[in-house]
């Protein structure tokens, strides 16, 4: 790594607590959020109980919902933190799963892409919680949420889904078999986890 | 090397029935010298380029004990009862299908009668049991390496197979481990961990052993992983030395002894001066490619990968020893000479490719050569003494550079390819995968030839800069490829000259040729291709006689073994994945993945489809009736 590349990482993290601190938990001035707090993310099950509505993941919004800057930034981001190297342009998949689809892993809600991306997941997801601010995280939530397959929805599981259910039992798809994954339905996924 | 699993009396047995269609050898009774019938199976026939390789360690002609068969790794076998005259009446004699979707790389070793395989993650150990009809499954071991592996490497879960001594199986695991197996009974006798998997090490090369040491290398160069070449005790699984690729000699094991061939490469710590700060330390250099061995010299030899970032911007300097290949001592891992292919790599040509050891005339004299078709695209033939370049010629389609000075051994660099940051750099060839990636040539001792799967794509090439954040990829390439040739045609398999630098003949694939080859003493040579086609070519002049369509695509390795019955078996493992989905999976006609191990025999024979080897018969006569519980 030159000595530049470092520099800038630390400078990216350094200007992201600073502002964090400032902002008390939003970054740019422009932006002022109240961002949900640790306690109501850590209540967010992994998956859904058998016949019950989905956690209570549905019922915490984006901070940054409506703010268009929060997903040009979180694009940005994207491209600074390396997701782009494993995740590919546009989210299509490569090392690790498309985020353009439909189809999540461990949940398409903003509050789970949250815990993804806060927490890290098991099979090679690296946990950014200590490298990066939430705010942060909540804008690469908010352009991730942008992303689109091209693919368009299936007659829709959330109509049919119990009140309460953001998306449906596609979106708590429990993907290991003998810890293999099960193809998604992206075929930008060639069947790689 | 001596093994319990050898039967010395049964192989000579084995042996002559191989060889018994051959006229020559009408002296194939009693107790001839199978090694003689070797040396005659072996020979260069009329047309050869002459060239020569030592077949060391000669193990038992119908056996298979490590992935390139041989230390020279000419993935060459004397056996002959598959010749051009039969081979269109191979057939399937039996499949075995291990259920896991990640690409197949790997070839099955056979020792005595029994057939091993490791998978793709999660490196699941199979011995089958070639005595009883069926193969039945003899053993399993599952290892359970972390998964957390799967998410860190660059180009798929594979695994690029075992290798087989003193009655170990030997593998390692994708989270960055290595295992010892007792291959008689599947226990494990040891496991050493050999990096950290979270900051992006993993482990996907085949081990070689040499006398007591087990050579392991490691992968991760796309994340900034310091690559590194480590020798473990293949008794206790314990470290006895690591040689580094890239920082200060001490670390990488540069001593008094070691001569570097050429003057841009001498001085003291040039793995570290060529770098800007320490940056070489996360400067990749990852060994994830196949190591070969000469007893006479005592030298192995194995190639490094490319440098991070792949951002050459980030990195002035020659970046040594990347894209390299080194000589060094087995037992102490002492470097003793080494050859960069192509200094401050720009374009991901990394340099382990396979190094094959022959030997041959070139201007006049006959000398110890290494063959070496590297990604940069050129073929190199060295002296593998020195590391004198004698030959490097375009095997591919390559415009990165217009040759390689033999004076000082340097590639002559185009400037219009090379990588720009935030500026796309059309149609630059090879590709970032090279002309030709890990899939690993054949050399057959009766032609004098190489016989590769090569690719022929190139790319669009945008540079970003990029920060080094462990675990995650310290990349920065963004690219596009497309075929090479206006025919849209994305592969070849060819025949090369090592002595010339010359392609003898060509056959022309529509998938990139992913698939590592395999040369018989019946004139034959094996490869599959990304489609699923399984090709037996004449290797005297690249007919194919003969093709098979299997289920998923082939990136994997073929080999062949003699059954307990005295049959020539032909083995390849299907179950594309690995870079070629990446490159090509969405390419209209690209197969499903899957693996399945598919063993061949002429007409098909086998003691898996005989009716006189069924255990189970119908009697003809109702047996138990059954009734409803009430
Ligand atoms: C080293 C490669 C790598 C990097 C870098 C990486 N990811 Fe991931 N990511 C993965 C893998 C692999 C998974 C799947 C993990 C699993 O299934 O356990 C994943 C999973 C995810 C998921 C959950 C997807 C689902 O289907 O539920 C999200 C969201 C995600 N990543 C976002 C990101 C973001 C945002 C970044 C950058 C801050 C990032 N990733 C960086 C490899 C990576």
């Amino acid at each position: 790594m030159t000595r530049s590349a470092l520099m800038l990482l630390a400078f990216v993290a350094v200007t992201f607590t600073a502002c964090e601190r400032r902002a008390g938990g939003g970054t740019a001035q422009t932006m002022s959020v109240s961002q949900p707090s640790a306690q109501q993310l850590d209540q967010i099950p992994l998956g859904a109980p058998p016949g019950q509505p989905v956690s209570i993941a549905a019922s915490i919004a984006n901070p940054y919902e409506g703010q268009a800057q929060a997903a040009v930034e979180g694009k940005s981001l994207f491209g600074a933190m390396n997701c782009v190297y494993c995740h590919a342009s546009g989210g299509g998949g490569l090392i690790g799963p498309p985020l353009n689809g439909d189809a999540w892993r461990y949940g398409g809600t903003p509050a789970e892409i949250f815990k993804s991306i806060h927490d890290g997941r098991p099979k090679g997801m690296p946990a950014w919680g200590g490298r990066l601010p939430s705010s942060e995280i909540w804008k690469l939530v908010a352009y991730i949420e942008t992303l689109d397959n091209g693919v368009p929805a299936g007659p829709s599981v959330r109509d049919e889904a119990p009140p309460g259910s953001p998306a449906g039992p596609l979106a708590m798809k429990p993907a290991t078999v003998d810890g293999l994954v099960v193809a998604r339905k992206s075929d930008a996924d060639d069947g790689r986890p | 090397m001596t093994s319990r699993l050898h039967r010395p009396a049964l192989v000579v047995v084995r042996y002559c029935t191989a060889l018994a269609v051959v006229a020559a050898l009408a002296a194939c009774h009693g107790r001839s010298d199978p090694q003689a019938h070797r040396a005659s199976a072996v020979q260069p026939q009329p047309g050869s380029t002459g060239a020569t390789a030592n077949l060391a360690p000669n193990d038992p002609p119908g056996e298979w004990r490590r992935q390139a068969r041989d230390y020279a790794n000419t993935r060459f076998s004397a056996l002959d009862q598959v010749t051009p005259a039969n081979v269109a009446r191979l057939k399937v004699a039996w499949s075995f299908s291990d259920g896991i979707p990640y690409g197949h790389e790997a070839a099955p070793l056979v020792v005595g009668d029994t057939l091993y395989l490791v998978t793709p993650f999660p490196n699941i150990a199979y011995a089958l049991d070639l005595s009883k009809p069926g193969a039945p499954i003899k053993w399993k071991y599952e290892p359970h390496p972390s998964p957390i592996a799967v998410g860190k490497a660059c180009c798929d879960a594979v695994n690029r197979g075992p290798t087989y001594a003193d009655g170990k199986l030997v593998y390692t695991l994708l989270d960055s481990e290595a295992v010892a197996v007792d291959a008689e009974t599947g226990k494990p006798l040891w496991r050493t961990r050999l990096g950290e998997p979270a900051n992006g090490m993993t482990i996907t090369m085949s081990p070689l052993v040499v006398g007591n040491v087990v050579l392991v290398g490691n992968s991760g160069g796309e994340m900034g992983v310091r690559g590194q070449l480590v020798g473990l005790d293949l008794n206790s699984g314990k470290e006895l030395w690591r040689a580094y690729s890239t920082g200060p000699d001490a670390d990488v094991k540069i001593g008094e002894d070691f001569r570097a061939p050429y003057a841009w490469m001498r001085g003291k710590d040039r793995g570290a001066t060529t770098w800007p700060g320490e940056s070489w330390k996360q400067g990749g250099g990852t060994v994830w490619g196949w190591i070969s061995y000469d007893p006479d010299l005592d030298l192995l030899y194995v190639g490094t990968s490319n440098p991070g970032p792949r951002v050459p911007a980030q990195r002035p300097g020659d970046n040594l020893w990347t894209s390299a290949v080194f000589a060094r001592d087995p037992v102490t891992g002492s470097a003793r000479w080494a050859y960069q292919f192509t200094p401050h790599d720009q374009w991901d040509y990394d340099g382990v490719n396979e190094n094959i050891l022959i030997d041959g005339r070139i201007n006049g004299a006959t000398r110890k050569l290494l063959v070496h078709l590297d990604r940069n695209g050129f073929g190199y033939t060295l002296d593998r003494s020195t590391g004198e370049v004698l030959v490097a010629k375009p095997f591919g389609r390559l415009n990165w550079a217009r040759g390689v000075d033999l004076k000082t051994g340097r590639p002559i660099v185009n400037d219009d390819k090379q990588a720009k940051v935030e500026k796309e750099v059309q149609n630059i060839c090879p590709t970032h995968i090279g002309s030709k990636d890990w899939e690993p040539a054949a050399f057959s001792p009766r032609t004098g030839l190489i016989y590769a799967g090569i690719f022929d794509i190139c790319m669009d090439l945008t540079d970003h800069k990029v920060s080094y954040i462990p675990g995650t990829p310290y990349d920065g390439m963004d690219l596009k490829t497309h075929a090479g040739g206006h025919a849209g045609k994305w592969g070849e398999f060819i025949a090369w000259d090592p002595l010339t630098g010359k392609t003898v003949w060509s056959i022309p694939e529509d998938f990139m040729t992913m698939s590592g080859a395999l040369a018989t003493a019946g004139d034959l040579v094996f490869y599959g291709t990304t489609d699923g086609w399984f090709r037996a070519v004449d290797a005297r002049n690249g007919k194919v006689l003969w093709s098979q369509k299997l289920a998923s695509g082939i990136t994997s390795q073929p080999m062949t073994f003699l059954g307990p019955d005295g049959v020539q078996y032909v083995a390849v493992v299907t179950g594309v994945g690995g870079v070629a989905s990446q490159v090509m999976g969405k390419k209209n006609g690209f197969p499903p993945r899957g693996g399945t191990l598919y063993v061949f025999s002429l007409d098909g024979r086998s003691s898996a489809s005989a009716p006189a080897y069924l255990k189970t018969q119908g009697s003809g006569a109702p047996g138990a009736t059954y009734n409803t519980p009430d």
